[in-house]
């Protein structure tokens, strides 16, 4: 009775714990092989998107730990790194909201004058061709050269785009819209909070 | 020689006989969410066919040790961890793909293609057969999705692999780059794909009058048949 139930029993979890903890070595190594690539690739599309972003701009240095970072009054936008260029053509910032599908995160590039350069959404979980419409360059262009925004929803914004057309919002998008005015919003705060 | 024959009609099998996608209807969810573009449709077959590969192989190589009763969480334990392999390597080396698969990269885990072939096939047969038979019903998955995507690719966005054609003289019909667009060609492609295999079945029986009712009161059977 004793040999049927540890054949029955005993076994098959043996030889389950067995498989799962192979499976996990195996997944191990690779981590350890991929991981440092991975890092490696995030370090350079962001360096990437920082000189899209600020075409100015040589090098940047990273002076998050050095400032203090702000946050929009609901708390849905924070900044979370800063970096300054080098040749002191301004700074990009890295903000993360919270949009319709959970955290979007985005960089606003800022010259010394504290004029936009430049938006991107660099990760977001929004429904592709509805929340993402707002995320293409022509709709983000309109960010481009404002230095300051009347209000932290698109809806309300009476600031005049660059070109002297009203700002728009693309509606059936407006929350995904909302979540990146809201982090340009909190980006030129941050802004004026280093004493640009 | 038959077992070579018999290994290269498990390689076919998955290509058109019994493709994964157009004739057992298993796999869809990729198949529609994956095919806007042939870039991202092939790049799901490559990474779900290394998957039905390995572990097709490994699956088979283990089965006299699996007991019946966890047969299921085995499986599993090892498709996860050849998936989420993939992941890494296509996250490291591959980015853009990586990106463009997003959330129906972990999903291959629960592929019912996957899981199907491990549960029918690779339990039953050894790892020469078994990766054979991944090889096939991996292929088999790539093609359609490489199909559907350049049919939704081509006149949705009127490029094909990214190369402009369509898109040169006339806009691209954006709704078969949603998910509707994604259902109408399928079930157009599958609907072709069942003709052209129904018909070529009729004719075989045709030639040889395998499975008629009537083949013995026919006066028009070759002599064979008579004898």
């Amino acid at each position: 009775m004793k040999v049927v139930r540890s054949k029955e029993f005993i076994s098959p979890i043996i030889i389950l714990v067995s498989i799962c903890l192979i499976v996990s070595l195996a997944l191990a190594a690779t981590c350890y092989a991929a991981t440092p690539v991975i890092e490696a690739n995030a370090l350079a599309s962001s360096m990437e998107s920082r000189i899209r972003l600020l075409a100015e701009a040589d090098s940047f240095s990273d002076i998050t730990t050095s400032t203090p970072l702000v946050s929009s009054e609901d708390g849905k936008a924070e900044v979370s790194e800063v970096f300054e260029a080098e040749n002191g053509a301004g700074y990009v910032m890295t903000v993360t909201t919270s949009s319709f599908g959970g955290k979007l995160t985005m960089m606003v590039g800022i010259n010394s004058d504290g004029a936009v350069t430049g938006v991107e959404v660099t990760d977001h979980s929004d429904t592709a061709g509805i929340g993402t419409k707002d995320q293409e360059p022509d709709y983000l262009a309109q960010y481009d050269g404002l230095s300051s925004l009347t209000s932290t929803n698109v809806k309300k914004e009476k600031a005049v785009t660059a070109d002297g057309s009203a700002f728009e919002y693309i509606s059936g998008a407006s929350v995904s819209g909302s979540a990146i005015h809201l982090g340009v919003y909190t980006a030129l705060e941050q802004f004026a909070a280093i004493g640009g | 020689m038959n077992k070579a024959m018999h290994r290269l009609s498990i390689l076919t099998n998955g290509l058109v006989k019994e493709n994964p996608v157009l004739i057992l209807a298993i796999g869809t969810c990729p198949t529609l969410a994956t095919t806007t573009s042939v870039m991202t449709g092939l790049g799901m077959g490559l990474s779900a066919t290394a998957v039905l590969i390995c572990s097709n192989t490994v699956i088979s190589l283990l089965r006299r040790i699996i007991p019946d009763k966890v047969r299921i969480p085995c499986f599993i334990t090892v498709i996860a961890g050849f998936v989420t392999i993939v992941q890494m390597l296509l996250k490291a080396y591959v980015p853009s793909l990586y990106d463009a698969l997003g959330i129906y990269l972990p999903l291959i885990v629960v592929n019912c293609i996957i899981l199907g072939r491990a549960e029918m096939f690779a339990c039953k047969n050894g790892p020469l057969d078994s990766a054979l038979d991944g090889i096939g019903m991996g292929l088999g998955f790539t093609l359609a999705l490489v199909g559907i995507g350049s049919i939704r690719e081509f006149l949705g966005s009127g490029t094909w692999c990214g190369i402009p054609l369509l898109s040169r003289f006339m806009p691209g019909m954006g709704i078969l780059t949603l998910v509707p667009g994604g259902f109408f060609v399928f079930a157009l492609v599958m609907a072709a794909v069942q003709y052209a295999s129904r018909k070529t079945k009729h004719r075989s029986r045709k030639k040889t009058c395998e499975g008629c009712a009537f083949a013995g009161a026919c006066h028009e059977l070759p002599a064979k048949t008579e004898a």
